[in-house]
């Protein structure tokens, strides 16, 4: 379940704390008694999603665990900005070791506390979009395919963000990056590409896989909660935008995060042994276009005859000016409305293009969804 | 708002008792002004502060809550008229210490609100209260006692300031050609009689004349004293009259019958003639030489109203215009110590600016007798709509207050609009969105990536720790209530 709406009340639970609301009912971050695990002074950019993110992740995971927990970090943004040699911004005890073992050093942890026989001791892996989708991946499907008992949070700013903001596997089709430019007459990333790490989690039939973002923080803490509650191989999701990367100002972090929910580009859910059993449903739905260009209301698909075209939700910058190229929502091989891009637009009396017929004929080379794959496999995993 | 979203009363009143005395009747007869710019309004509805002001005011009354008079001074104000205008400075001048005499023509303290307003919208007890309290604080009521000459009275009584609250109670009059036998009243009178306890005969049908409030109250007043049919007769049109949406509709709904651009042309024994007429492109009523006739055993003009500045007259220097007397930014008449207000001085002719001019007056008062000017005003900063996060509110909707069923509107004085009770109000008072306040919700202090924001505890606030923060704007931007302004930093040249 998402967090438990409380309605009315003013800002009900929908701000972080709420005078109106009992003590109990406010989130762990609204107390003066937080734990600050990753505090002041550290040095990532003005307005970072993960440096926000990471504070309420491990801040929740330390409550839960009554402070008994142990963090290891892929190399990334967040380790870079909190660690510069000899500081450190953490208040917990803190590991680093390569960019793409941190899941396989996180077993390891596990694995010793469990030979010294400190079971009451939690372990928490962490790392960015690449460091856990692409090159840390191996040790993370291996970690989830033991069920080792480690929470492992991906904070997705969908790139490299610390080498420059190069393209990762979870950067998102028809985004800016410094290898996807935004040029020709199909800017940015590649439509149809990239992977969908919750997807693949769920495939793996963990316990507990979840998605947040940066804009509902207390549905964020209460899955870090709920995790805790869980042995075994958890992960967890947390888009965060990051607004060196996205070129985006950085007070737009948190708005940039609550408009990838609500124009359905990010969902936000839950899931158990490979099963979806929570989703947090849209509040106020934006269209996807109007959301990049900063003008709400606008239909999905008008940008198709005139005007300067916007790239999705990360990319706050025009991708290009050429017809054709809008509509990103509709080009995700999974979305299309009306079956297929050439069917969907020739509805809206919209002429399809070559990239719609491109993008019409690989619908038919789809991945299954993950539910048939899960069919195919037996469950080993015995349900608690 | 915000200690009523507590649940504490008592303190909300007494913030609300620290700008207006009457917030009972203000509850009541506020045409609510302040809520065509209420920012939740763009969101759904607009916050029944109306409503809330109204609920605490009846708690106070209930409860029997009361304030005291500040310290003595010893200095003597004279306040005449005790409309309003009137209450409202000898309220504040009493919670300033000074020494306060009202004197009224009147028989009962109330002006207006007494002898204008009906008792379905409000209840005489209501008024007694809220007077009562603002005597009960020491304020020497003096009734049936016209003033006729201020300077004069200033001289012999001993009053180093005057306050002039005379309201305008003389009805306008306007010559309507009428056989003999023909009944012509005027407004003021009918619902001062009605207050009176000796409502005049009026017959079975009666036309009133105006569209303004006053013509509205006569032609719901005339329902209730049993005329079977009421009609107002309006030279223009529905949009264009001055009276109150909400109370046309709830006159239509007691079925009084509007007769839209028509003027009285001649008034007989029970008939009148009217004459049809058409809005110019200046949107002026012309006539169009169409005539209808009407059945009317009486009618009633309600064509607005001037005051009586008969006791200004001996004093040259206090100037009027237009029937009304002229003051300056501070409330003062020509001659210093001299001070006017309410429906005396301004056009808006409500009891909200009578109640505001009462205060303000008291206050330049208070500053003119103890010779320094008068404090400016501190204003609340306040947020437009673009400032909000909208996002963080709940959904809710406005709780709206009961109304009286229209059979028993036709036939009692009974109060028309219903109160809320405490958990509706309570619930009302949450629908606030705290534009511009901070109302500590710890978002600022939750969404900082740099730990920069320090929570002081409750009540207290927050504190930017400006050595941490790196001035991403977070905090600003998912405020809520746009609480927190982003301020470019001064580099030091190098
Ligand atoms: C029918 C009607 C309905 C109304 N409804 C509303 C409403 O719903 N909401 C709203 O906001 N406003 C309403 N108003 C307007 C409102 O009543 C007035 O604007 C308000 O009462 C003005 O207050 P005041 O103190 O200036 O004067 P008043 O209320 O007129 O009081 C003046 C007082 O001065 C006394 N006085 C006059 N001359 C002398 C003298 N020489 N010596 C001693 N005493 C004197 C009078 O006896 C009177 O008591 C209504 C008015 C009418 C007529
Ligand atoms: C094996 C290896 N290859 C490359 C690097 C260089 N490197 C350091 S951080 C980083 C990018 C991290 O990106 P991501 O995991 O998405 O985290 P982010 O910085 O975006 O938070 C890279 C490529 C490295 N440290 N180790
Ligand atoms: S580059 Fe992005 S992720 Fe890295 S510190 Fe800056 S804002 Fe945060």
């Amino acid at each position: 379940m998402p967090v438990e709406q409380i309605p009315h009340q003013q800002t009900g639970s929908l701000v972080a704390g709420n005078r109106l609301l009992a003590p109990e009912q406010r989130s762990g971050q609204a107390r003066p008694d937080r734990a600050n695990s990753l505090t002041c002074g550290h040095r990532a950019c003005r307005g970072c999603g993960e440096a926000l993110g990471a504070r309420w992740v491990v801040d929740a995971a330390l409550r839960a665990t009554g402070n008994r927990l142990i963090a290891v970090n892929a190399t990334g943004c967040l380790e870079v900005f909190s660690t510069p040699y000899p500081q450190s911004a953490w208040q917990l005890p803190w590991l680093h070791s390569l960019f793409g073992n941190a899941p396989a050093v996180a077993t390891g942890v596990a694995a010793a506390l469990r030979a010294t026989g400190r079971a009451d001791v939690r372990v928490l892996g962490q790392g960015g979009d690449g460091g856990t989708v692409d090159i840390g991946f191996g040790c993370l499907s291996g970690m989830f395919e033991r069920n080792d008992d480690v929470l492992y949070v991906c904070y997705d700013n969908e790139a490299y963000m610390n080498t420059g903001v190069q393209r990762s596997g979870a950067t998102p089709a028809a985004a800016r990056t410094a290898t996807t430019q935004a040029v020709g007459t199909e800017p940015g990333n590649v439509f149809g590409q990239g992977k969908n790490l919750p997807a693949i989690a769920m495939a793996h039939e963990i316990p507990y896989v979840a998605t947040a973002t940066v804009a509902d923080l207390r549905d964020l803490e209460a899955k870090v909660t709920r995790a805790m509650d869980v042995q075994g191989a958890r992960y967890l999701h947390v888009l965060v935008p990051c607004p060196l990367g996205w070129g985006s100002e950085a007070h737009d972090t948190i708005r940039l995060a609550r408009l990838a929910t609500q124009c359905g580009l990010f969902p936000v859910l839950e899931a158990a042994y490979g099963e979806v059993t929570a989703a947090t449903r849209i509040r106020r739905r934006v269209p996807v276009e109007g959301t990049c260009a900063g003008s709400p209301g606008t239909p999905t698909c008008s940008g198709h005859a005139s005007g300067p075209t916007w790239s999705p939700v990360s990319r706050r910058r025009p991708i290009g000016t050429s017809p054709g190229t809008a509509c990103w929502p509709h080009r995700h091989p999974r979305r299309w409305p009306d079956g297929d891009p050439v069917r969907h637009h020739a509805r809206l009396g919209v002429e399809p293009d070559q990239s719609d017929r491109r993008l019409a004929r690989r619908a038919t080379r789809l991945p299954r969804p993950v539910s048939a794959l899960c069919r195919r496999v037996p469950r080993r995993r015995e349900r608690p | 708002m915000r200690l009523a979203q507590n649940g504490d009363y008592e303190a909300a009143w007494r913030e609300i008792m620290r700008i207006n005395p009457l917030p009972a009747i203000m509850g009541r007869v506020c045409y609510r002004p302040c809520e065509t710019a209420c920012n939740r309004g763009q969101l759904d509805e607009t916050v029944g502060i109306n409503s809330v002001e109204r609920f605490l005011g009846d708690e106070a009354v209930r409860a029997g809550w009361t304030v005291s008079a500040g310290p003595s001074t010893g200095r003597r104000v004279l306040v005449v008229g005790a409309g309003p205008a009137g209450l409202a400075a000898a309220y504040h001048l009493r919670l300033l210490g000074h020494d306060v005499t009202m004197r009224d023509a009147g028989p009962e303290p109330g002006g207006m609100m007494r002898f204008g307003i009906p008792a379905y919208r409000l209840p005489r007890d209501v008024l007694d209260a809220e007077i009562r309290r603002i005597v009960d604080l020491g304020v020497t009521l003096e009734l049936n006692t016209r003033v006729d000459d201020v300077a004069a009275v200033r001289e012999t009584d001993g009053f180093e300031a005057v306050f002039l609250a005379v309201g305008a109670q003389l009805s306008h009059r306007t010559y309507v050609p009428a056989g003999d036998s023909a009944r012509l009243l005027d407004a003021l009178s009918v619902l001062r009689h009605t207050a009176g306890g000796a409502p005049p005969l009026l017959g079975r049908r009666v036309a009133v004349y105006g569209g303004g409030n006053t013509a509205v109250d006569v032609a719901r007043t005339a329902r209730r004293l049993g005329a079977a049919d009421a009609v107002i007769v309006y030279r223009r049109t529905r949009d264009r009259m001055p009276a109150h949406e909400s109370e046309v509709a709830e006159a239509e709904e007691e079925g009084v019958r509007m007769c839209w651009l028509s003027t009285i042309a001649r008034a007989g024994e029970g008939r009148i003639t009217v004459e049809r007429m058409r809005l110019d492109e200046s949107g002026f009523p012309q006539p169009t030489g169409e005539f209808d006739e009407l059945d009317a055993d009486a009618v009633v003009l309600a064509l607005g109203q001037d005051s009586d500045l008969g006791l200004v007259s001996q004093a040259p220097s206090v100037a009027t215009a237009h029937g009304r007397i002229v003051v300056d930014s501070a409330f003062m008449t020509g001659l210093p110590g001299v001070f006017a207000g309410g429906d005396a001085i301004s056009g808006d002719r409500t009891v909200t600016s009578a109640v505001g001019h009462g205060r303000r007056a008291a206050q330049a008062i208070d500053a003119w007798l103890r010779g320094r000017a008068t404090a400016e005003e501190a204003l609340v900063r306040e947020a437009g709509y673009d400032l909000l996060n909208p996002w963080y509110y709940t959904e809710a909707p406005r709780q709206h207050r009961a109304r009286l069923e229209a059979a028993r509107r036709t036939s009692t004085f009974d109060e028309v609009v219903a109160g809320l009770d405490p958990a509706t109000a309570l619930f009302e008072a949450r629908r606030c969105l705290s534009c511009g306040g901070c109302f500590e919700c710890d978002n600022c202090y939750s969404v900082c990536p740099d730990d920069a924001v320090i929570k002081l505890g409750p009540g207290l606030r927050y504190e930017i720790d400006l050595e941490y923060c790196k001035g991403c704007g977070l905090c600003a931007a998912e405020c809520p209530a746009g609480a927190i302004t982003m301020i470019p930093e001064q580099r030091q040249p190098t």
